[in-house]
């Protein structure tokens, strides 16, 4: 059995659904950025197997390359929002932090 | 230029002043203050009246053409109001007259601001009275100077706003109160006809101010009856003022005042200004308005001479006496003794003054106790005030040599040419009454004013307890002298009473004749004595028959020196027969039923309050009953009902309102309220919610791609 692109396609998915399950059930800020990262990395994967594919330019893996980048400038940028929910609430429980009264 | 005009407006402004002034400061002038500024300001006036006399009787009286005694009046018109083509002017319009009556005015005036600081001494609105006082010689210098039936007819009222306040002036006393309010509503009667009566010759002639009236009245004429009634309208106004008959029923009440006030006001000026109205529109008047006039004032005479003699109360028995001598004043207008009547104001206004404050003088001796039956044998108390009420007395009863004699002999000759003439002319015998009235009067007279004398200061002391402390105020005393001696004086030849009188009368046919229309215009015609100088213009028209008339006025006086000559002798031998003992007699003859009916008739005054209360007051008060019952029992339930049915319809409104208007406004809130409820709950804060939504839309969003597409 060869190694198709369905199954990097299935891996993906898979990645994606446990990144937005992580973000979703998770309360720790810290939880939610590295379910955020998975969902990131899910889509990384699916860009890479197209590329591997389908592709004749290597366009998806410099997309990719981007995106770790990116994902890396966003995880400072949540770093940063974490410490000052901490300095507000004393913890980085995101529900802790809900301050309206709907 | 003269100093007239201006002597005579600073005595028209100062005491203005001068009232404007002591109410201002009324609470930082007290007790005797107040008097003293009061008093000065009457002595500057006097000074000023006397001033203007001086001017006057030196030479042109601010006229250069015509100089002298008997020159003309000084007359000043302004422009008051234009009514369409209508002009209703003011004037000042001064001759001997105004000056003389300037003079008697204040010094009657001087005379009882002085005697009002001791008499209201310790009142509680000390100064507010002689504020009253000078504001009423304001409204009175006025009136005298007024040339326009516009301007006397102010002036006229604020009189007789003067009176009010001053009447009404202790209203704690209801007395007080109701007799004010009785003055100032009898007045009003009167004043309705003097205002008619002044449209109807504003209207007719053209012009308000007497000279042009007296002129046109007589060239361009008016229709006689119009005339005769515009005539008896305005005297009506003198009815109400004067206290004539039938509107006499004030005046006994305006005792209730200050005795100052009465001697000031009821006696000696303010009634007055009723025949000096009289005297100022004499030419308007026809002979059948002066008729009336007579009849009124011989009425007048009656009522006041035979209510007086009944009175038990002093104040009201003098009260009527002044009644009937305004009487003889008015009838004296009637017949056209126009200086009988003047002359006579003059004089009254000096002894009537003099009676009234020597009865004040009884009454601070006596604690304000002014029943006869509480006084007697007072003359061992009373010394100075017993010689001056047997002065004012004697002047007014007619004794000769007093002022009293001259003018009332002079209004019972004419009187008596009068009725000679009219029996010449075949006239009713009835009007001889006109005659015979003055003179049984004339013997009344001394009767009731030796019955106050006598009751007062002579014989028994009837209550020991009360005339013990009396006691003579010689602060009350100065006044009485002063008066006595004008009492006496005023009508002698020398003293500028009479002359200026007399000189009035030229200065008024001088004026009128220089007016540019005039053809020959005597506008005193008709008055008695026939003025020589008027007999000698008209000679060229000689039809009058001026010598059977002089005739007839000489033998008229001689016939009234025969008729009265003795008549204050005969009444006072009466007076002293009857009250020597008190009232003993006359309680003796009061068993006697008619007598005390007589009695009771006449000290109620003859029941004219009855008989008004009777026909005025009770069908007025009927009247407003019935429109109280109308009132209550129609027009309240028929408002009621409207309001009722209009408060009904309010609250079906209100229901509707709240129910559905607002049914809808709150269901809409409410139905927002709740979608905001729904609503809110997805904007909760909670960052997980945010997410699963998000990532429920997407997989949503997907499947209907993924539908759609597949």
């Amino acid at each position: 059995m060869t190694l198709g692109l369905h199954h990097f396609l299935f891996l993906g998915a898979i990645l994606f659904a446990c990144g937005i399950v992580t973000v979703l059930i998770k309360r720790h800020a810290i939880g939610i950025l590295m379910g955020v990262e998975l969902m990131l990395n899910a889509a990384n994967l699916n860009l890479v197997a197209f590329d591997h594919y389908t592709g004749t330019a290597p366009h998806g893996q410099t997309f990719a390359l981007f995106v770790i980048v990116i994902a890396a400038a966003e995880a400072a940028v949540a770093l940063a929002i974490f410490m000052n929910f901490h300095n507000n609430f004393a913890s980085i429980d995101v529900d802790r932090g809900s301050e309206l009264r709907g | 230029m003269s100093s007239l005009p201006y002597l005579l407006l600073a005595m028209l402004l100062l005491p203005l002043l001068g009232s404007v002034l002591l109410l201002w400061l009324e609470d930082r002038l007290d007790e005797p203050l107040g008097g003293y500024a009061a008093t000065a300001f009457a002595a500057m006036e006097l000074g000023l009246a006397v001033a203007a006399m001086v001017v006057w009787l030196q030479g042109s009286g601010g006229v250069p053409s015509l100089a002298g005694f008997g020159g003309l009046p000084y007359v000043q018109s302004f422009r008051w109001a234009a009514v369409g083509g209508q002009s209703l002017d003011l004037q000042m319009y001064v001759d001997s007259l105004t000056i003389v009556m300037l003079a008697m005015i204040t010094f009657v005036n001087l005379a009882v601001t002085f005697y009002s600081i001791a008499y209201l001494r310790g009142d509680k609105r000390f100064t507010r009275f002689f504020a009253y006082l000078l504001l009423f010689v304001f409204s009175i210098v006025g009136l005298v100077l007024s040339g326009s039936l516009v301007g006397l007819l102010i002036f006229w009222e604020l009189v007789g706003l003067c009176s009010y306040l001053l009447i009404g002036f202790w209203h704690e006393k209801p007395a007080a109160r109701s007799a004010a309010i009785k003055a100032f509503l009898t007045n009003r009667v009167g004043d309705v006809g003097f205002i008619v009566g002044m449209g109807m010759f504003v209207a007719y002639l053209g012009s308000a101010t007497l000279p042009e009236l007296w002129v046109s009245s007589h060239v361009e004429g008016m229709p006689h009856t119009l005339m005769t009634v515009a005539g008896v309208l305005v005297f009506c106004g003198a009815i109400g003022k004067s206290a004539q008959f039938p509107l006499q029923t004030w005046l006994p009440d305006a005792m209730a005042g200050p005795t100052p006030a009465s001697a000031m006001i009821h006696a000696a000026t303010m009634v007055a200004a009723g025949v000096f109205l009289l005297a100022r529109v004499f030419p308007l008047l026809t002979t059948d308005a002066r008729l009336f006039i007579a009849i009124v004032g011989a009425t007048t005479i009656t009522v006041g001479t035979l209510c007086a003699l009944a009175q038990r109360d002093i104040k009201r028995a003098l009260a009527y006496s002044t009644m009937a001598q305004l009487g003889y004043m008015v009838l004296a207008i009637g017949l056209g003794s126009w200086i009988g009547a003047t002359f006579h104001l003059l004089t009254h206004a000096f002894f009537k003054s003099l009676l009234f404050l020597s009865a004040g003088s009884v009454l601070a001796a006596m604690h304000h106790e002014s029943r006869l039956e509480r006084f007697g044998g007072l003359w061992r108390h009373l010394p100075v005030t017993t010689i001056a009420f047997a002065i004012g007395s004697l002047a007014m009863a007619g004794a000769p040599y007093l002022s009293g004699f001259y003018s009332k002999e002079l209004i019972i000759g004419h009187a008596a040419a009068w009725s000679a003439l009219a029996r010449d002319d075949g006239r009713s015998a009835v009007l001889s009454l006109l005659l015979w009235i003055p003179v049984i009067a004339a013997y009344l007279t001394p009767l009731y004013l030796t019955r106050l004398w006598v009751l007062t200061f002579f014989g028994r002391t009837r209550d020991r307890s009360l005339s013990r402390h009396a006691r003579e105020a010689g602060v009350l005393s100065f006044p009485l002298v002063m008066l006595s001696g004008l009492a006496i004086v005023a009508g002698y030849g020398w003293f500028p009473v009479r002359s200026m009188v007399e000189s009035a009368v030229t200065e008024t046919q001088h004026y009128v004749q220089a007016f540019p229309q005039t053809i020959s215009v005597d506008p005193l015609a008709g008055s008695w004595p026939v003025p020589q100088e008027a007999v000698d213009t008209d000679a060229d028209t000689a039809t009058q028959p001026a010598d059977p008339l002089e005739t007839r006025v000489t033998d008229g006086a001689t016939r009234a020196a025969s008729l009265t000559g003795w008549a204050w002798l005969v009444g006072m031998i009466a007076g002293f027969a009857i009250y020597a003992r008190g009232f003993e007699l006359t309680d003796r003859l009061a068993k006697f039923v008619p007598f005390h009916a007589l009695r009771r008739w006449l000290a109620s005054g003859m029941y004219f309050d009855d008989l008004y209360a009777l026909v005025l007051v009770a069908p007025t008060q009927a009247l407003s009953w019935a429109a109280t019952a109308i009132d209550r029992n129609v027009l309240d339930p028929a408002i009621d009902f409207t309001a009722r049915s209009v408060a009904q319809l309010g609250r079906t409104t209100a229901y509707f309102d709240q129910q559905i208007v607002d049914g809808v406004v709150r269901s809409t809130a409410a139905a927002a309220w709740q979608g905001a409820a729904v609503a809110r709950g997805t904007q909760g804060g909670r960052v997980r919610v945010y997410v699963a939504s998000a990532v429920l839309t997407l997989a949503l969003g997907a499947a209907v791609v993924l539908w759609m597409v597949i």
